[in-house]
């Protein structure tokens, strides 16, 4: 009996592990905290997980980027249901979200505990600092001033959990103070080229998001002293980009946008790749096979005519019945941006090709890739086209815009930004010249007579040759709210905003009963849109904050204060 | 051996008795069970006289009637009376059925076993004949409905898929990723996928539900556990060979139907106009077809001129199609349900099984095939199931007894490639498109359809390999004291391979009819190759001793178990395939990829896991006269879950039960109430099924989207922060049960109440501000509570003349609440103090706006409610075209401000929303009848739930007409609102996504899943034993049986109701809902033989 006894307990005692250890089971397919920062290599994985925020592109799959039409509230477009402004507060979320700047600030605290060389430590402090940056340049153009934190707080530590809202000026200098200390210590060259962010990357998007900020304090009369010290950042980055960073003009402008391959356009700064069967987007698709939003008559008449004037000044400007007269004798750029033919709903097509129709008649040509356009590649959301991220041709127009923003523009300023962007492969228009402050062309001083007159007829052209290259980036809704210009999105003071192209409906013996010509006509423009957007309040500036946030820093004794107008 | 002298000595005297009296004839024969098993000791008597014998250990019996004897009595304990006429017969082979009711019954328990009657848990015992000659593929579906308190459903008809299995609940823990599953032990060992386990070789079932009766199993069986015990042979039994089959032919018990072309045109357009703000649109395009109204006067002719004919599918221009004006129309409509589903898709089962056993050796065999196909025509789905059980006992020496049991099941699930970016099956395709989207040919060749892609497809191969190893000991070194030890090995190997390739058709999708060779995506030109495995390791040790003192009776078991488990996988793929009909990575050219986790199998998603658990247990069970009962447990648990310094913790349970008919007091009552017993139990487990590695911060990898040459770059998540207080979730259950039999055992009642309490349940910790930047770390605060109740009423009686019936009833409920819970925002969608699992908050409609509802319209075409109508312009969100007007919901202003909205869509402001409904299964409830009459037998099962709401997540086309305004509308969508149709149920055509404009869940449109269904009917004829004798059988069954056969239910749209939304057609859910594997009914027939 004893003897069994003493079995047993020993026979348990066996399968219930005396081995030790036996119920330590860790992750074997999992890093942890603990264990992950080890190296170079495993930083540069973890901040490839800022990449797909801030870096969208043409988006994957069916998901848009802000490309083509993905940016839906702005001006170009002619949509048959045009996006409103928001009117609600919303109960949660809302965009108010430190996801990425925590994500930010617990990478910037972790890069300081890996065994590397100093020259490294930097360079990924750098990329830290940049990312941060940008989280934070999201949130200030959403909400204006908000909370700025320098580090990841404890969920234990109430003091810094409920941070008031800091100044945006005040924010924006810490933002000023990452990209600069990223600009000085990031790598010049890190990675694959152009798929990887490095010191240009930095630079290019540091013009960008301080002529921004610079442009903003400057309209909405914040703080003089700021607004200069950032206009003269981004004129300082994109000077450093296109003065020295060996980028350059060897394609055309429409090969920027519909290529298969970016690697050797020397354009490139940052520029997603694409691969068959692998990461793909639908905007060949769009372009090509689908239905699509079209874009409206107010931005065709934006685009100068070859003698360098507007339309309204130029005798070469041919009128606008027609496409091929709308494209007569007009900048190059803007056969690379709009299909060559009407396509209003119900159109016959030519034999041979599949063009969805547009709600305007006009219709997006500047991501077509023709190559593959009726091959498997071009089909619904599997085009494998490269999209650009940030370019020569953006960081140009930051330069000029910051330059005469601050005052000052001078022929060299041009001949070094816009009137290269005039020269590059295909272009077709004469230099931009500047004459006593004036722009000139061809030694003509001239003024849009349709100049808002608010807007220096300088800064009026430099905008237009933004609108111009950048045409459907998804650029074009910041600029107005950091000009002030959100009223330029209302329908009913612009009508050009609700036209499409001037056709005959007789012309088209298939026309859809859903193309509706102005005064129900028999020819005319366009009219897609029945219900119009209208801007009626300056809060829509800026974002609401969600009521939860609000309300939990009120039953913590702190005040979160609500943006003006949405209290 | 002394009882046994006894026993013969007694027979002896019988006998001489009997022939000294009245000498006349001599009875033979044989008593055994169902099994074969030799019965000793049945009493053998002639009816109406004081004549009889008991049989002998082998089962026999002998004995000398008076020829006046007409009938023979055998009674024996646990099982049925039965009678047998004896006519002219001699010799007689009595089978006695057992009664699964009986008190004296012993009952299978965590480890061990317990006679009923001395039962103090809450434990529902099977009768494993609800499993038999039923077309059912798996046991889970063989339970359903059939124990109180375990609620068993199939969110769709997909063949190989588990229904989920849930016990008193169905969350649980917030944590609990199955919800309340319960652990399913077969021979005392786990086994995650009861599609493994054959259910012919099952022996017996017991379902343990309160933490007393499951706590010794520890922090696995959080939620109970279903004990499995598979069958056996049993000494001095000859061999017996059963052999059994089951044919079944099985239809969808409901499909939407989509609406005939006409009328689905008409919706489209009157939908579109109002979309569009334009009320003169004519003409649309939906997926490259044209509509206009010259070829909806077509579609709506097609069906008179050409429906009675026999057209074929080849498509002729001008009749069933046009090109006109740069647009493509079709007119002639399919019904792609009608051309590739099967009327009746078939089914069959076949088992075998042999046991038998000497005086010391028992083995048995069993063997199972079951061949399941799909529901479509072309390239269908199949299902097989191959099982082997093998089990061996010997008594190898007086104080030592071994075992070994091999169980092998191998299933292989076959379905077509599926081409689509998400996993978008055909089901979801085929009720899809309208009626009119060509499913003929032109020129013989086919279009692009989900049908043409099943028929071209290649077939892809999910095989499932699950093999058991086992072997034990059972040491009884002393009287009364046993000691058992067993090791099982179990793994399941799953291997997928599927073949892509691609698609030739007619591509009309851009409007042009463009044949091509392949108009799939490269990325479908693929090999994959999935591996699943899984291991498990489980070893236990337990001693039990026995100890008798008079009235006292202890029984004390002491013992360890541990498990050790591992589960990893694979996926790889290489992309351009030489020839699909060579599917093979070696034959492939392109570009290859592996992945550590699959993401899409049949199967489970494994990544590579590992977890172990240990515990040690002590119970004692003491029992005085039968009449007090009580049970200690405590066990003392490990888990790897946890982090070391906190891996350990006891946990500990009581039960104490009291017979009330064994008192002095009651006897008297013998007569009508024949056993009343009071119970009680309190216990409380740990849940380690919160997560793996919960007390880490763990860094998940992903791939970032960010490409770079061929990379997907992968990245990692932020590192979350960890509290290290983290602990065990803990969950205890209080349980009164009330156990009674009336009528000398002829009908019974269990009644139980339980209150289960998940406390330290681990769930973000308070809320934090946004500027936070992440979840708030996760800690033990919050608690949930399941509250419920369960009865079970049974009766038979035997009316000899060999008739006798049986009835049972179940019936149970629950609900689940979170008691305590740390969010103070409390929105209604969030979890929140107070909550109700399942709540569905929404509006109350008033019905659908009538003109008479409006002073008219103002400049801008906009309606104008008349003074009274709570202005609604609040649901009509930012859209520049959707203004609530005639035909559209009327939602009820509960708050009485004049508007309508949701306040804050918190729980202290809701504004006029509301719980309107709840998607647990409430009051679910069984009932059987069932007669025997000669060798005839009739058997009902029903199986209801009583009420069930249901907002599907996603809404779906199905359930919201407009969701896709584009895709079909179905038929069940017709009756809409028009002036002339004022009482109509839908409102008036109109683009809707869920949860919007007339489509806020609210009362009018919550379906109701509440339903009452012949879950079987069964017919058998079990041959005379007379004339089965002679041909040496012991027993010849034919049945036919029934699933589903009669539903009752009130479901608005047509889906069956015991379906739930289900992501398998569709990856983003809700879309899908109603365009699923179709659920079914079938007819069957069988045999049940054994030799």
């Amino acid at each position: 009996m004893k003897t069994i006894i003493t079995l047993f307990i020993g026979a348990v005692c066996l399968l219930s592990g005396c081995k030790k250890g036996f119920l330590d089971r860790p992750p074997l397919d999992q890093l942890t905290d603990n264990n992950f920062w080890s190296n170079e290599k495993n930083l540069r994985t973890f901040s490839y997980g800022f990449y797909p925020t801030y870096f969208t592109g043409y988006g994957a799959g069916w998901a848009w980027g802000h490309y083509f039409t993905g940016e839906t509230l702005n001006d170009e477009f002619g949509s048959t249901s045009p996006s409103q402004f928001v009117k609600v507060v919303p109960s949660s979320g809302g965009g108010w979200s430190f996801t990425n700047v925590r994500k930010a600030n617990i990478f910037l605290d972790r890069i300081q505990g890996v065994n590397m060389p100093e020259e490294a430590k930097k360079h990924w402090t750098g990329i830290a600092r940049f990312f941060r940056g940008m989280a934070y340049f999201e949130l200030v153009k959403s909400f204006g001033d908000v909370p700025w934190y320098d580090h990841a707080p404890s969920s234990e530590d109430e003091d810094s959990l409920y941070l008031p809202r800091d100044p945006r000026q005040v924010v924006m200098t810490h933002v000023l103070e990452d990209f600069q200390y990223a600009a000085d210590n990031v790598r010049e060259a890190d990675g694959v080229k152009g798929l990887t962010v490095n010191k240009w990357v930095v630079l290019a998007f540091m013009s960008k998001v301080f002529l921004y900020e610079g442009t903003w304090e400057k309209y909405f009369n914040i703080d003089g002293a700021a607004s200069k010290t950032f206009l003269t950042a981004a004129r300082w980055a994109a000077g450093e980009v296109i003065t020295k960073g060996g980028f350059s003009f060897s394609n055309t402008y429409r090969e920027s946008f519909n290529s298969l391959d970016l690697s050797a356009n020397a354009e490139m700064i940052l520029y997603k790749q694409y691969e068959t069967g692998q990461v793909t987007h639908t905007l060949v698709s769009y372009s090509n096979r689908e239905g699509q939003t079209g874009p409206n008559k107010d931005v065709m008449e934006n685009y100068l005519c070859t003698d360098g004037l507007p339309i309204e000044l130029s005798s070469r400007y041919a009128g606008d019945i027609g496409m091929s007269n709308v494209l007569k004798d007009r900048d190059s750029r803007m056969a690379e941006t709009f299909a060559p033919d009407l396509r209003p709903v119900g159109y016959t097509r030519a034999a041979g090709t599949f063009f969805g129709a547009s709600s305007t008649a006009y219709a997006t040509l500047k991501f077509l890739n023709e190559e593959i356009m009726n091959d498997n590649r071009g089909l619904s959301n599997v085009n494998p086209t490269d999209a650009p991220i940030i370019r020569l041709g953006e960081v140009m127009v930051n330069y000029a815009e910051a330059a005469a923003e601050l005052g000052g523009l001078t022929q060299q300023d041009l001949n070094m930004s816009i009137n290269k962007l005039r020269s590059r492969p295909g272009g077709n228009l004469p230099p931009l010249q500047v004459m006593g402050g004036l722009p000139a062309v061809n030694g003509v001083v001239y003024d849009d007579p349709k100049r808002d007159p608010t807007v220096s007829s300088m800064i009026w052209e430099i905008r237009r040759e933004r609108r111009v290259e950048l045409s459907m980036e998804g650029v074009r809704e910041d600029d107005l709210r950091r000009w002030k210009k959100l009223d330029y999105l209302d329908m009913t003071k612009h009508p050009d905003l609700n036209r499409g192209a001037w056709i005959k409906k007789s012309d088209y013996p298939n026309l859809s009963s859903s193309v509706v010509l102005e005064n129900g006509a028999s020819e005319g423009y366009i009219k897609p849109a029945t219900a119009l957007r209208v801007f009626s309040d300056n809060r829509v500036y800026l974002s609401p904050l969600p009521l939860d946030q609000i309300q939990l820093y009120k039953d913590h004794g702190v005040t979160l204060t609500q943006n003006p107008g949405w209290e | 051996m002394k009882s046994k002298f006894l026993m013969a000595i007694s027979v002896g005297c019988l006998i001489l008795i009997c022939q000294l009296a009245n000498g006349q004839h001599t009875l033979t024969g044989k008593v055994t069970d169902e099994r074969s098993v030799p019965l000793q000791g049945v009493s053998v008597l002639v009816k109406g006289a004081s004549i009889g014998t008991t049989t002998a250990p082998d089962g026999s019996f002998e004995f000398k009637v008076p020829g006046r004897a007409r009938i023979l009595l055998f009674r024996y304990v646990g099982h049925l009376d039965k009678e047998v006429s004896i006519g002219d017969s001699t010799s007689f082979t009595v089978i006695m059925e057992k009664d699964s009711k009986e008190l004296t019954d012993v009952v299978i328990v965590g480890y061990g076993t317990q006679k009923r009657a001395n039962l103090t848990g809450a434990v529902t015992t099977v009768d494993t004949k609800v499993l038999e000659a039923r077309p059912i593929t798996d046991l889970a579906r063989g339970l359903q409905g059939v124990v109180p308190g375990l609620t068993i459903t199939t969110p769709s008809g997909e063949l190989g898929k588990n229904p989920l299995i849930r016990l008193r609940g169905i969350t649980g823990s917030l944590n609990s990723p199955n919800g309340t599953q319960p652990l399913i032990l077969v021979d005392n060992v786990e086994m995650q996928n009861l599609q493994m386990i054959n259910p012919e070789d099952i022996e017996q079932i017991s379902v343990l539900k309160d933490a007393a009766s499951t706590s010794i199993y520890g922090t696995r069986a959080a939620w109970g556990v279903i004990l499995i015990t598979t069958k056996k042979g049993h000494k001095n039994m000859p061999s017996r060979i059963s052999y059994s089959n089951n044919f079944a032919y099985s239809q969808p018990t409901t499909m939407p139907k989509i609406a005939s072309a006409y009328d689905g045109a008409e919706m489209v357009l009157q939908a579109l106009r109002r979309s569009g703000n334009n009320p003169n649109l004519q003409n649309f395009q939906v997926l490259g077809m044209s509509f206009d109204s010259i070829g909806n006067e077509k579609i709506r002719e097609w069906p008179e001129k050409y429906g009675n004919q026999n057209l074929g599918p080849e498509m002729v221009e001008g009749r069933d199609y046009e090109l006109r004006n740069g647009g493509l129309y079709f007119y002639r409509p399919w019904d792609p349900l009608k051309l590739y589903m099967r009327d009746w898709t078939p089914q069959q089962k076949h088992d075998l099984s042999i046991t038998g056993g000497s005086a010391n050796t028992t083995y048995s065999i069993g063997l199972g095939y079951l061949g399941q196909n799909g529901v479509l025509k072309v390239n269908p789905d199949e299902f097989d199931r191959y099982n082997a059980n093998v089990g061996i006992q010997s008594t190898i020496a007086p104080w030592l007894d071994v075992r070994a049991k091999m169980m092998l099941s191998s299933t292989l699930t076959t379905t077509p490639f599926i081409f689509g970016s998400a996993a978008l099956g055909p089901w979801y395709y085929m009720l899809r498109w309208p009626a009119i989207y060509p499913y003929g040919t032109i020129d013989g060749k086919p279009f692009r359809s989900a049908v043409t892609e099943v028929a071209q497809a290649k077939m892809n191969q999910d095989k499932n390999a699950y093999v058991r190893a086992s072997a034990g000991a059972t040491l009884k070194p002393v009287e009364n004291l046993t000691i058992d030890f067993d090791y099982t090995y179990s793994s399941n190997n799953e291997h997928y391979h599927a073949v892509g390739g691609g698609t030739s058709g007619i591509d009309f999708w851009a409007g042009q009819l463009n044949y091509l060779d392949n108009y799939q995506s490269a990325t479908y030109n693929r090999v994959v190759y999935v591996s699943n495995w899984d291991q498990m390791h489980t070893a236990k040790g337990f001693a039990t001793y026995d100890l008798r003192k008079t009235d006292h009776h202890f029984k004390f078991i002491l013992g360890a178990d541990m498990d050790l488990y591992k589960s990893w996988g694979q996926y790889s793929e290489r992309r351009d395939v030489i020839d699909p009909d060579f599917g093979e990575i070696g034959l492939t050219t392109g570009d290859q990829y592996a992945y550590a986790s699959p993401g899409f199998t049949n199967g489970n998603q494994w990544p590579i896991t590992q977890w172990s658990t240990l515990g040690y247990f002590a119970r004692i069970n003491y029992n005085y006269k039968n009449k007090y009962l009580l049970e200690l447990n405590g066990r003392r648990d490990g888990s790897s879950r946890f982090p070391q310094q906190d891996a350990w913790a006891f946990f500990p349970s009581m039960s104490a039960g009291y017979v009330l008919t064994e008192e002095n007091f009651m006897k008297g009552l013998k007569n009508v109430l024949s056993f009343l017993k009071v119970r009680g139990s309190w216990g409380e487990l740990g849940n380690q099924g919160v997560g793996d590695y919960r007390f880490l911060s763990t860094m998940g990898s992903s791939t970032s989207g960010w490409w770079v040459g061929n990379n997907n770059e992968i990245t990692f998540s932020t590192p979350q922060e960890v509290r290290s207080s983290l602990t065990w979730e803990k969950i205890s259950t209080l349980d009164f049960g009330l156990e009674t039999r009336f009528f000398d055992n002829k009908f019974g009642a269990t009644f139980d109440w339980y209150r289960r309490t998940t406390s330290d349940m681990i769930r973000p910790g308070v809320t934090l501000p946004s500027s936070y930047g992440g979840n708030s770390p996760v800690r033990n605060y919050g608690a949930m509570q399941t509250t419920g109740w369960e009865l079970a009423l049974d009766y038979h009686q035997n009316f000899g003349d060999d008739l006798s019936i049986n009835a049972s009833v179940a019936l149970s409920d629950f609900k689940e609440e979170i008691t305590r819970d740390a969010n103070v925002t409390k929105t209604i969608s969030s979890v929140y103090n107070g909550k109700v699992i399942g709540e569905i908050w929404g509006y109350e409609s008033a019905g659908l706006f009538q003109e008479s509802d409006f002073e008219g319209k103002d400049a801008s075409g906009r309606w104008i409610p008349k003074s009274g109508i709570a202005d609604q312009s609040f649901l009509e969100g930012n859209s520049n075209w959707f203004n609530f007007g005639p035909g559209d919901v009327h939602y009820k202003d509960l708050n009485g401000d004049g508007k309508i909205d949701p306040g804050n869509s918190t729980v202290e402001d809701h504004g006029d929303m509301k719980v309107i409904g709840n998607t647990t299964p409430r009051y679910q409830y069984s009932f059987r009848l069932g007669a025997q009459w000669r060798g005839i037998d009739l058997d009902l099962f029903w199986q209801g739930v009583g009420k069930r709401d249901l907002w599907p997540i996603g809404g779906g086309p199905v359930f919201v007409p407009g969701f896709s305004v584009a895709e079909a509308w179905y038929d069940h969508q017709t009756d809409y609102w028009t002036p002339n149709n004022t009482d109509a149920y839908y409102p008036r055509p109109t683009s809707n996504p869920n949860k919007s404009f007339n489509f806020y869940p609210q009362s009018r449109y919550l379906l109701n899943m509440a339903y009452l269904r012949l879950k079987n009917v069964q017919l058998g004829y079990s041959l005379p034993y007379k004339l089965i004798t002679k041909l040496k059988l012991v027993k010849v069954r034919v049945y036919a049986s029934g699933e589903n056969l009669l539903t009752f239910d009130k479901v608005q749209v047509p889906v069956d109701p015991e379906v739930d939304y289900t992501t398998e057609q569709w990856a983003s859910a809700g879309d899908a809902f109603g365009r699923v594997y179709p659920y079914r009914k079938t007819i069957s027939f069988g045999l049940q033989v054994t030799f």
